[in-house]
């Protein structure tokens, strides 16, 4: 089966793309087998399953030093000496380094510059870096650390989010990133009833499977070369820039093979830290982390607590929600100020709701920092809220999907925020798509506790359970979201060059496709990504398909007009009577050359930047916070062994709003990969913080799924073509996994009939039945006070701080 | 092919061990290093040296000796999943990963001495004996007592471990574990059971410091297996019996109860056997 | 040689090598930082996530896969290890359980592939047509974050399907 295999060909579980909108237009109509709608193979794939492929642990170079980072015991307390003499003094050893030799500004960050590479006097986090060494070797390197002599003296530790507020600030900048309050319609009106509850998620690690690594080097210029697995190189080179006071042009970033990052690599970790210490020594230094310093060093995604009161009519019609959202953002801002609107604004889900009132703060604490994951605010959200309407359902006798599909959105609904949804709205269509899906059939195959066989003898009770989740695509309230693209075409042969990360998701793919589709080329290269090309953004927000997909496909537009035109010109032709397909040029229908023989050694150049629309931020007139929406809908049956809380997730069904499928197997990756990563935050994932510091940095206690837990996934898709975007395209990385949260929590509730307002979800929590149901109270119906002023009333102004980056002229965060 | 360097010992008899291990008193003996070297990363332990068991032909392979399996301390966990001891088989199948049961020993995870480990309250229910060795010769221990708290043994320091002893089957056996996730945990709680001739003993793994058994958890499970108890009195029994940990994979309220419904399942399956 | 070091020879993918290292040190730290072999992964160098598998004979038995991050190097001495190199013929042809990995798009990120179609090959010597469930308690020793593993299943189904209809006469 070679890369032309029609969906079909993919075993039982395809992904079928049929237009179950009714606006909905059949992909790959016509395209060439290699081409947009064709499961083609990665071009990374040969490398890859040949153990080939180069990733960034894999970098090494001539005379390399290896560099190595000393990291704070103490979630909070003054340094109040350092002595690096004996450090310094080892043989092998190159460069011992703290904040004192930072030759540049000593604070980064991606959304506040509050961050000291390395700690400033004092340390806010445990794990945080406190010096970074360069020796001969590892063992050296090592022993560098622990000549190091440090004396703290511990402060005491913020560490309950609920007291932050209030508690003495950790931080020269206080101890809240943002404060979001707003309110639209009238946010008392009642229903008949209200239901109200608190939801808490724990902290998720992105646990990507490489862990960090970089080479950085001196460059003849005077500046500073990296090879590193990031998600935003561009990022990545103005944070060096600041640390070493090098200007843009002198610090030269690529990208190194990325194993996974889902978030997790937006923010610098070893990335200053290698080019200070290749500055310093004048030698290449390679960095590499360990896996538990990948937990201490990288960003987790917020644990939180939020509230929660929906109020509907005896028909489950929502009349009005009240939420309220705490979430714990660590030592330094990171995303933190832009995670938290994303989680406030979209506590109403993918329904209507013209009442309400919302607020939220992420706050500052002694607990490791966190910053973008997969997702980015949205499962706490769909989490809180999916579990409200389960409730409501509940409370009404209703079933689960009746009650959402009354309250689904439409397209024309104004959201919470003020923002129309003018774009295929398809919400209706996802629950519908998802209630058709076959159940499982036969016997299960796996029972609770897996190997363990814990479940024979006793009881396994089967749950079914729904949740529908709305996700915002791309960057946010102005944060500019844009990329570049440089393509050329010499004999048939395609180059695409963008500042686009490639970390796992097939972007690589994706833009073959287009440059196969759009120019008819035969073969297709993707340079490495470098910072010689404009920024592409982040490789996070599901965003890259929409922006450097869009980039690369009006590059290619572009270099195909050039050819056409000259090919008009040579056999005295209308350009606009020339069309390529499958490789080859046709004048009026009729072949006349093929792109690879059409111009022997002439090479047509473009370089193309695309940028979505202008958005703003929540309260502004323009009431366009967000470039755009995905929509998910989920079905998880789930066996639950309730004496000893053991679950089984047997299978998920999903339907999703993708627009249009680019590629139906790096789809179903996407989803199946997403689920299985929600599932884990529902069942299992918990980043254990005690007293500020995490207790199980590895992956023996921290557990991702494995292969017997992960379930059966059926998936099919709603394609209705997002407007502006080439062949209709639309972010689809992160609805599966906001989905999957709710929807396993869910079926486990359906199963065993608890309230499970937390996740994970202990076994003790089901065991014991741990936590609180949610209040329900029949209420005397109050119909909106008409004298309300229509719209968004924010109702404190939002942190100043927020816009700084922007102002700057800064990238924006995700 | 012998490798010795001063601080690696790679002997192919016991004895070449043992005289291994008096000339590097700060080397640790490595089996299959599934729990050494994870601990060394870790930094959960120190050594100078490593004196590694793994050429020593001796040490693998089961024989039946005497009534008696004799199972080589060196003997892959991976080749335990055949057992004939269906307690073993079970313990031994859902240890740690596919990957680490061919380096994984059963001397390796009895000296390891965690109350978590898998084989240990099967040997515990089964009854099994230690061969202990030195350069003075061979003793026999029971295993229950061998464990004197985490990490600690009786194993003395100029001692191998070089074979398990368990009493060739007969009756019912079986074991079971409770995590977080499906596969690949480290077991929140286990419980091993035998049963022979209608006398029910069995052993609990992370219900205490060190594997647990008590003779008032035997006697309960003995009367539920003839339907002279109810399985109210038998978890009963179990949570008075058993003092497991607090910690932050799980409560200790918790593990008392998932040990009362293990145990209770464990002699559900034993009457569903002799049925 | 100092005296925390050991020198022994070991073959990889048919290769010959000296070795020198720190007593302690892991067969993958060797492989990879010693001897520059880098086809088998660092996940977590504890065992867990398998992407260091490799096929290696130990002089302790049959050759089997193992997690290279596990074994103290030197337990190799005078053995043999067969790393992802080794599946797949030479001028880099893919091995059927390969490209099924590529065909199903069982490879994203692709950290944890050499690992898996290490332990899947393993598999299908054994066992031509696993169930899933087969497949499943067979790879459970590795770990993926990016896949969910349903394409990574498949792969496995469709190599053992493949491997099938070629044997069928
Ligand atoms: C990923 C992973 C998953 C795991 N999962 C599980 C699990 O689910 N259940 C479980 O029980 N364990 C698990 N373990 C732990 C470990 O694999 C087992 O305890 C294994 O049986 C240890 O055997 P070994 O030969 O590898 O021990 P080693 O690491 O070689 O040695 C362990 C200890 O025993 C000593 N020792 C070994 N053999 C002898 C001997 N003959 N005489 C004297 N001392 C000796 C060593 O000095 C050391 O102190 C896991 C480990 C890993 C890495
Ligand atoms: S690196 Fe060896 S198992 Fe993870
Ligand atoms: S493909 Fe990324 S970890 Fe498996």
């Amino acid at each position: 089966m070679n890369g032309g295999g029609a969906p079909s060909g993919i075993g039982g579980r395809t992904p079928s793309s049929s237009p179950l909108a009714g606006s909905g237009r059949a992909s790959g109509r016509g395209q060439a087998h290699s081409g947009i709608g064709s499961s083609v193979r990665r071009p990374d794939g040969p490398a890859k399953v040949r153990g080939e492929f180069s990733y960034a642990g894999d970098l090494a170079a001539e005379g390399m030093l290896i560099g190595d980072t000393l990291r704070s015991p103490h979630p909070h307390a003054r340094i109040t000496r350092i002595d690096l003499t004996a450090a310094r003094a080892l043989p092998g050893v190159h460069a011992v380094l703290t904040a004192d030799d930072v030759p540049g500004d000593l604070h980064v960050g991606l959304t506040l510059r509050d961050e000291p590479v390395l700690a400033d006097r004092v340390v806010r986090y445990a794990g945080e870096p406190v010096a970074v060494v360069a020796a001969v070797d590892a063992a050296t390197a090592r022993r560098a650390l622990r000549a190091i002599e440090v004396d703290y003296e511990p402060l005491p530790a913020l560490t309950d989010p609920e007291l932050a507020r209030d508690a003495d600030p950790v931080h020269p900048d206080g101890n809240v990133y943002r404060h979001v309050a707003y309110s639209c319609g009238d946010p008392d009106a009642r229903g008949v009833v209200t239901v109200e509850n608190t939801y808490r998620i724990g902290m998720q690690d992105p646990a990507f499977l490489a862990p960090e690594a970089g080479l950085a080097w001196p460059t003849p210029d005077g500046g500073v070369a990296l090879d590193v697995a990031t998600q935003w190189l561009h990022s990545d080179q103005r944070q060096i820039g600041w640390a070493t006071g090098l200007p843009p042009e002198k610090v030269h970033l690529r990208l190194a093979g990325v194993g996974g990052a889902f978030g997790g690599r937006e923010d610098v970790t070893l990335q200053v830290h290698a080019c200070l210490l290749a500055l310093a020594t004048g030698r290449p230094v390679k960095v590499e982390y360990t896996r538990e310093e990948s937990f201490l060093a990288h960003r987790q995604r917020h644990p939180g607590s939020i509230w929660l009161r929906h109020s509907a009519d005896a028909d489950g019609r929502i009349v009005s929600v009240e939420g309220r959202v705490l979430l714990d953002g660590g030592a330094y801002a990171s995303t933190s100020p832009v995670v938290i609107t994303n989680t406030v604004t979209l506590l109403q889900g993918p329904y209507r709701v013209d009442n309400g009132r919302f607020e939220g703060w992420s706050v500052r604490t002694n607990n490791p920092s966190c910053g973008a994951m997969r997702g980015f605010g949205v499962p706490q959200a769909a989490f809180a809220h999916e579990a409200q309407l389960d409730a409501l359902a509940s409370a009404l006798g209703l079933d689960p999907v009746e009650i959402r599909l009354r309250n689904a959105l439409q397209r024309g609904d104004v959201a919470t925020f003020g923002q129309r949804f003018d774009a295929p709205t398809p919400v209706r269509e996802v629950i519908e798509g998802v209630a058709r899906l076959p159940l499982p059939e036969g016997p299960a195959r796996k029972a609770p506790g897996g190997v363990g066989r814990s479940a024979e003898g006793g009881t396994v009770r089967r749950g079914i359970g729904y949740a529908v989740s709305i996700k915002n695509l791309a960057f946010s309230e102005g944060h500019v979201d844009e990329s570049t693209a440089e393509v050329s075409l010499c004999d048939g042969h395609a180059t695409v060059h963008t500042a686009c990360a490639e970390v796992g998701q097939g972007f690589v793919t994706v833009a073959e496709q287009v440059a196969r589709t759009v120019l008819g080329a035969s073969t297709v290269e993707v340079t490495q990504p470098d910072t010689l090309v404009a920024s592409a953004g982040s490789t996070s927000a599901s965003r890259q398909t929409m922006a450097s997909g869009t980039a690369v496909h009006r590059a290619c537009l572009a270099v195909r007009d050039r050819l056409l035109g000259r090919l008009a010109r040579a056999h005295g032709l209308d350009a606009a009577e020339l069309t390529i397909a499958d490789g080859v040029v046709c004048a009026a229908g009729k072949p006349l050359t093929s792109v690879a023989a059409a111009a022997p050694g002439q090479t047509f150049r473009a370089t193309e930047h695309f940028q979505h629309p202008d958005t703003f931020p929540l309260g502004s007139p323009e009431a366009r916070m967000y470039v755009g929406f995905g929509f998910s809908a989920q079905r998880a049956v789930v066996d639950v062994d309730v004496e000893l809380g053991l679950v089984t997730v047997v299978q998920i069904a999903s339907c999703q709003d993708v627009g249009t499928v680019v590629n139906p197997t790096q789809l179903l990756g996407q989803i199946e990969g997403g689920i299985v990563q929600g599932m884990g935050l529902a069942l299992m994932e918990e980043v254990v913080v005690i007293d500020g510091r995490i207790t199980n940095p590895d992956l023996q206690d921290y557990l991702i799924p494995t292969i017997v837990d992960a379930p059966e996934i059926v998936s099919t898709y709603v394609t209705d073509p997002e407007p502006g975007m080439p062949h209709g395209w639309k972010g689809v990385g992160e609805p599966p996994l906001v989905t999957a949260v709710p929807v396993v929590a869910a079926a486990v509730r359906a199963a065993t009939g608890l309230p499970l307002p937390a996740v994970p979800i202990r076994p003790e929590h089901i065991a014991l039945g741990i936590g609180a149901p949610p209040t329900v109270t029949w209420t005397t119906p109050r119909p909106p006070d008409p004298s309300r002023p229509p719209g968004v009333v924010v109702d404190e102004e939002p942190d100043a701080a927020l816009g700084t980056m922007a102002e700057e002229g800064a990238p924006p965060g995700p | 092919m012998l490798l010795a360097a001063p601080c690696f010992a790679l002997p192919e008899t016991v004895g070449e061990a043992l005289t291994a291990l008096a000339d590097r008193p700060d080397a640790i003996v490595v089996a299959g290093g599934t729990e050494v070297m994870p601990d060394l990363l870790w930094r959960n332990r120190r050594a100078a040296g490593f004196v590694s068991l793994r050429r020593v032909g001796a040490l693998r392979g089961t024989t039946t000796v005497g009534g008696e399996l004799v199972i080589g301390a060196g003997t892959p966990v991976a080749a335990l999943t055949g057992a004939p001891d269906a307690g073993l088989r079970a313990a031994a199948s859902s240890l740690g990963t596919p990957l680490v049961r061919t380096e994984a020993t059963i001397g390796g995870n009895v000296v390891s001495a965690l109350p978590y480990r898998n084989l240990l309250p099967t040997l515990l229910a089964g009854g099994a004996t230690l061969e202990l060795t030195s350069a003075t010769g061979t003793r026999v221990v029971p295993f229950d007592g061998f464990v004197t708290a985490p990490g600690r043994t009786r194993l003395a320091e100029d001692e191998l471990l070089t074979a398990v002893r368990l009493p060739v089957p007969t009756g019912f056996a079986d074991y079971a574990k409770v995590g977080r996730r499906n596969a690949q945990f480290v077991a929140t709680v286990s419980v091993a059971i035998t049963c022979r001739d209608g006398a029910v003993r069995l052993a609990f793994g992370n219900a205490g410091p060190t594997p647990l058994r008590a003779d008032a958890v035997d006697t309960a499970a003995t009367a539920l297996f003839a339907h002279r108890a109810t399985a109210e009195d038998l978890r009963a029994a179990v949570a008075a019996a058993v003092d497991p940990p607090e910690d932050t994979i799980a409560s200790a309220a918790y593990r008392r109860h998932a040990l009362g419904v293990l145990t209770v399942r464990l002699v559900t399956r034993a009457q569903g056997a002799a049925a | 040689m100092t005296p925390d070091e050991v020198a022994f020879e070991l073959t990889v993918d048919g290769v010959r090598h000296e070795v020198t290292a720190r007593w302690s040190e892991s067969l993958l730290t060797v492989l990879r930082d010693r001897l520059g072999v880098r086809g088998p992964k660092t996940g977590c160098a504890h065992g867990r996530c398998g992407a260091c598998a490799v096929r290696a004979d130990l002089g302790d038995g049959a050759p089997h896969v193992l997690c290279a991050c596990l074994v103290p190097a030197a337990t190799a001495a005078g053995g043999s290890v067969a790393t992802i190199a080794s599946i797949g013929g030479p001028d880099g042809e893919l091995s059927d359980v390969q490209e099924a990995f590529l065909a199903e798009g069982a490879v994203q990120c692709g950290i944890c592939t050499a690992g898996f179609v290490t332990a899947a090959t393993e598999l299908l010597e054994t066992n031509p047509d696993p169930t899933r469930t087969e497949i499943e308690a067979a790879l459970y020793g590795n770990l993926c974050r990016c896949t969910g593993y349903g394409r990574i299943v498949a792969a496995v189904e469709a190599a053992a399907r493949t491997r099938r209809q070629q044997e069928a006469p």
